[in-house]
């Protein structure tokens, strides 16, 4: 065999070379996403922004100047200020304190759903794509049922039913967004099921539990999260769409919607009230949208090549 | 202006490079490539040698993140590297039309067949300011050559591109590129994506419609029993350089470059009796290519000076004119 | 044909998710409550007071015949009453419908409209001043509560600028006759231009606030779907022809980018019905979604019931038709 003269040179590589040889592709697929990630501001945006929101969720009670509960009606209603930049609401409590402690509820509000739905989700999308036949189009009949209705209205009736509380808020967002993954774990345990290492795996006894467990779940478990971060600028919206709707947290809870509810009746002369904790949400909701678009773009094959 | 060397196409120096986030993917290194009207031109290389850079550059057809940054493409004697948007859709289509690899793929999905070919037909009419001839008529026209290519047309005009199977579509495509009359047909790999029986009824049909019609044609294949099949020069091209150029016969019979030696051996053939055989190596990243001449990496007759510069594109000496046989290596540069 | 038997088949699957929707809306209502009757007489009602009303709700039967009462109410067309208009639930949601259409079809025109011209002028100058533009409007567009940016538009264009009237379908000093219960409609039927222009003013805060998220995703969809239509084969053949740019995208590229745009917006149809029960509420819109919230609020269950059901098949029917029109638009779909 004749060698390429870039190799002709350096017949005894180190093994440390020949391993980086070996890996190449894979340290160029990260350059690349990591040259992509430079290249799109936007996700780095996104990625500042939501580090910032986890950072003042972290030490919230550090941050917050005041008690965002405590009420001084001698002072209520009080315009933005240097002592209180946001104002005070109709019970006379500071609203940048609010708007700080409530980071915590938010990050509690995705943590709790993306857990619940994920796992519903997968559960249901391994079990229907790795039986198929008929469990397939029962557990998917169920899913479309689920994505007949708008997932807000849903959403509603669950958490009214259920009574109107940040809990039962969390709940039932969680009922109406595990539909999201259960397709996308399905389509994974499809195409794990028909590989024929799977029949191998069979052949030598592995139980249907163990191969869902070991082989199908690990696989489904990176579009999931993809997914996920996608989905969590949507999931902050329902949830404070509940909250001042009346049918999440209930007051005096600091959950951001359930604030611009607050402020509602008083927005013609204390705009501050509605303007700040709207505008949280707006920046958070920004922040993971960004990163949940960069991620798809890193991801996107169209667009990586 | 240097002197015309075809009276149809002759391009020279062409440079194309293609900005990438790995870095510039120099594509095309100096390309030296002419014909004269009804000649039929073979570009003969492996993939990713730039032989459709070369075919799109020649209808302006290259987009970003690619860019044509030195050279001459001279139709006609008109620099087609010089003019505007406008003025090329003027060529476009009217004098010079283009057929492609995957024929399905080259046809918009959500519109008829028929439709498709009456367009053009139309626009070349409206762009060459001639007058518009009633619908009827054109639909005529389409017709015409739908069944110039051996279509049945009552049972093709109305169908869908999804509903054509390749050869079909390919027909179609060549229909369409034909009914304005073009004096250049390129051809991008019109058979590659075809089964091999409708690959030869292809070329069939091609070569038949060109003689007929006298339309020049550049034909991109990677495929020498092709090429040897439909033209009358070829045209080998290796990592964006022609290498080496002359009639069917000067390249057959006397083929000069490394490689076009490699590529001759390469092709099965019946009645061969000597081992089929392989180019080492493989095809140089563009990104950053081999210094001097881009084969010498792969090259068996290498000599000192052939990674230092790059050979001229030079004349053979003693053969006739007419071969126009040209290749670029330093076993046969005179001074060297 | 192969698009009737399509018809066929996604209509009997329609039907089946209906059936589902209606369990669903059962156990959300009758199952899920601890105690519905106590929601509705209050803590401390008397034990009498109780089982009367469980006798009259039907509650002290066993589930399924629960169930057998809900259904079969359900196909005679009757919802039940409102717990607290005391009328059929039927006649107050035909009531309020008319009002949800009206602005849900102003909102969809108006998000498909703008949606689809930001998406393709995106795509074919990308990266210019207009991409850079309508990238920042789309982010925007999905990540501003819409609740939030419908208070501080009624702040701003009602508090402040006294241009735009802060909510409800028209003045009260306006008194249109009730035709079809469409507001606009009535008043071009009628003639009444008054009516016609008060209620436009009425519908342009709500129109923007509603459709902005929508034309955000289409706008986003139809970039994508642009760019990736523009770089197909027969863009190339298109452009070979010698056509114009303009006519390159609007002949070839538009059509067939708009395929994924349709799905896009059945799917927005339940994004928009779910944002009207915000916006309806901010703006105080006599819609289905304002009757909901309400009806969640005071626990008026036969009115939950009857609402979500009625939303839930409004989604169907919208989605049934838009996946037909795709059938129709593609014809690689029809075979």
């Amino acid at each position: 065999m004749k060698k390429t003269p870039s190799a002709a040179g350096s017949t005894k590589e180190t093994s440390l070379k020949k391993f980086l040889n070996e890996r190449k592709p894979m340290l160029d697929d990260v350059k690349h996403s990591i040259y992509l990630w430079k290249k799109t501001p936007l996700a780095l945006i996104g990625t500042v922004i939501i580090g910032l929101f986890l950072l003042v969720a972290l030490f919230a009670p550090l941050l917050a100047p005041y008690d965002p509960i405590a009420t001084d009606l001698s002072r209520k209603l009080e315009a933005p200020s240097a002592a209180h930049p946001f104002g005070l609401d109709q019970f006379g409590r500071d609203v940048l304190s609010r708007v700080i402690m409530g980071t915590r509820i938010e990050v509690q509000i995705i943590f709790i759903i993306s857990i619940i739905s994920i796992a519903i989700g997968l559960i249901v999308g391994i079990v229907a794509g790795y039986f198929g036949g008929i469990v397939d189009e029962i557990l998917m009949r169920i899913t479309d049922i689920f994505l007949a209705f708008p997932r807000l209205v849903l959403a509603m009736a669950f958490a009214a039913a259920l009574r109107p509380t940040l809990a039962n808020a969390i709940v039932a967002i969680s009922l109406v967004e595990w539909t999201v993954y259960a397709r996308l774990a399905r389509a994974e345990a499809i195409k794990v099921r028909s590989q024929p290492y799977i029949e191998a795996i069979k052949a030598i006894g592995a139980s249907d539990f163990k191969i869902m467990m070991f082989h199908v779940l690990p696989m489904s478990i990176s579009p999931v999260i993809v997914q996920l971060t996608m989905r969590m600028g949507t999931i902050i919206l329902t949830a404070a769409s509940l909250g001042f709707l009346g049918l999440g947290a209930q007051p005096p809870l600091p959950e951001w919607g359930a604030i611009v509810s607050d402020g509602r009746s008083y927005l013609m002369n204390n705009w501050w009230i509605t303007a700040f904790p709207g505008m949280a949400i707006a920046i958070t909701v920004l922040g993971f949208n960004l990163l949940g678009d960069g991620i798809r773009d890193i991801l996107d094959p169209r667009i990586r090549r | 202006m240097q002197r015309r060397r075809g009276d149809l196409l002759d391009i020279s120096g062409l440079k194309v490079v293609f900005d990438t986030y790995a870095g510039q993917v120099k594509a095309l290194n100096g390309v030296e490539l002419w014909m004269n009207h009804g000649e039929r031109l073979g570009v003969v290389g492996e993939t990713g040698c730039g032989k459709s850079v070369t075919a799109l550059s020649v209808m302006r057809l290259i987009d970003e993140p690619g860019k044509i940054i030195e050279g001459n493409i001279l139709f006609e004697g008109k620099d087609l590297t010089a003019l505007s948007e406008g003025e090329l859709n003027m060529i476009r289509g009217k004098d010079i039309a283009m057929i492609f690899q995957e024929p399905v793929a080259a046809l918009n999905p959500v519109m008829k067949v028929g439709a498709q070919i009456v367009e053009n037909i139309e626009w070349q009419r409206k762009s060459a300011a001639q007058e518009r001839g009633s619908p009827l008529q054109t639909v005529q026209i389409m017709r015409d050559m739908l069944k110039f290519v051996g279509l049945d047309w009552q049972r093709t005009e109305n169908l869908y591109p999804h509903e054509l199977s390749g050869g079909m579509a390919q027909r179609v495509m060549i229909a369409m590129a034909l009914s304005s009359k073009p004096k250049l047909l390129i051809a991008d790999e019109p058979t590659s994506a075809l089964d091999v029986t409708i690959q030869a009824q292809i070329l069939n049909l091609l070569n038949s419609l060109v003689k007929e019609t006298r339309t020049a044609v550049l034909l991109i294949t990677h495929a020498m029993g092709v090429a040897a099949q439909f033209c009358d020069f070829i045209a080998v091209m290796y990592a964006g350089n022609v290498v080496e150029y002359g009639s069917l016969h000067a390249i057959f019979d006397n083929p000069l470059h490394p490689y076009t030696k490699g590529l001759l051996k390469a092709v099965p053939k019946i009645g061969r009796t000597d081992e089929l055989q392989s180019i080492p190596g493989i095809v140089p990243d563009l990104i950053d290519p081999p210094s001097g001449c881009r084969f010498h990496p792969r090259c068996p007759h290498r000599g000192p000076a052939c990674d230092k510069a790059q050979p001229r594109f030079e004349p053979v000496g003693g053969e006739s004119e007419a071969d126009r046989h040209h290749v670029a290596c330093f076993l046969y540069q005179k001074d060297h | 044909m192969e698009l009737g038997s399509f018809i066929i088949k996604r209509l009997s699957l329609m039907v089946l998710v209906i059936f589902g929707v209606l369990i669903i809306v059962f156990i959300v209502t009758r199952i899920i409550p601890a105690d519905p009757v106590g929601a509705i007489l209050g803590g401390n009602a008397p034990p009498e007071a109780v089982d009367a009303m469980r006798h009259q709700l039907g509650l002290d039967k066993p589930i399924f015949a629960q169930l057998v009462d809900y259904l079969g109410g359900i196909f005679r067309g009757n919802l039940g009453n409102s717990l607290v208009s005391s009328r059929p639930v039927i006649t107050d949601i035909l009531e309020y419908l008319p009002a949800t259409i009206e602005l849900a079809i102003s909102s969809i025109i108006f998000a498909v409209v703008l949606g689809v011209t930001l998406g393709l002028l995106s795509a074919v100058f990308r990266n210019r001043f207009i991409d850079h533009f309508s990238r920042v409007f789309s982010i925007l567009g999905i990540s501003l509560p819409g609740f939030w940016l419908g208070l501080i538009m009624i702040l701003i264009f009602y508090y402040k600028l006294g241009w735009l009237p802060s909510g409800g379908q028209y003045d009260m000093f306006v008194f249109p006759t009730r035709t079809t219960g469409l507001v606009l409609l009535d008043a071009m039927i009628n003639g009444e231009w008054n009516v016609f222009f008060n209620g436009i003013k009425h519908l342009i805060l709500p129109t923007f606030i509603l459709g902005y998220s929508s034309t955000a995703s289409i706008a986003r969809i139809m970039r994508a779907s642009m760019l990736d239509v523009l770089h197909q084969n027969y863009i190339r053949t298109a452009r070979a022809k010698g056509l114009p740019k303009k006519v390159v995208i609007l002949r070839h590229a538009l059509k067939n980018a708009l395929i994924p745009v349709i799905t896009i917006v059945g799917l927005e149809f339940g994004g928009l019905l779910s944002g009207a029960v915000l916006t309806e509420t901010i703006f105080s819109w006599p819609g289905l979604g304002r009757y909901i919230v309400n009806s969640l609020l005071t626990l008026d269950y036969p009115a939950i019931s009857g609402g979500t059901i009625f939303i839930a098949l409004m989604y169907s029917v919208v989605n049934l038709a838009v996946d037909i029109l795709y059938a129709a638009v593609d014809p690689r779909m029809r075979a």
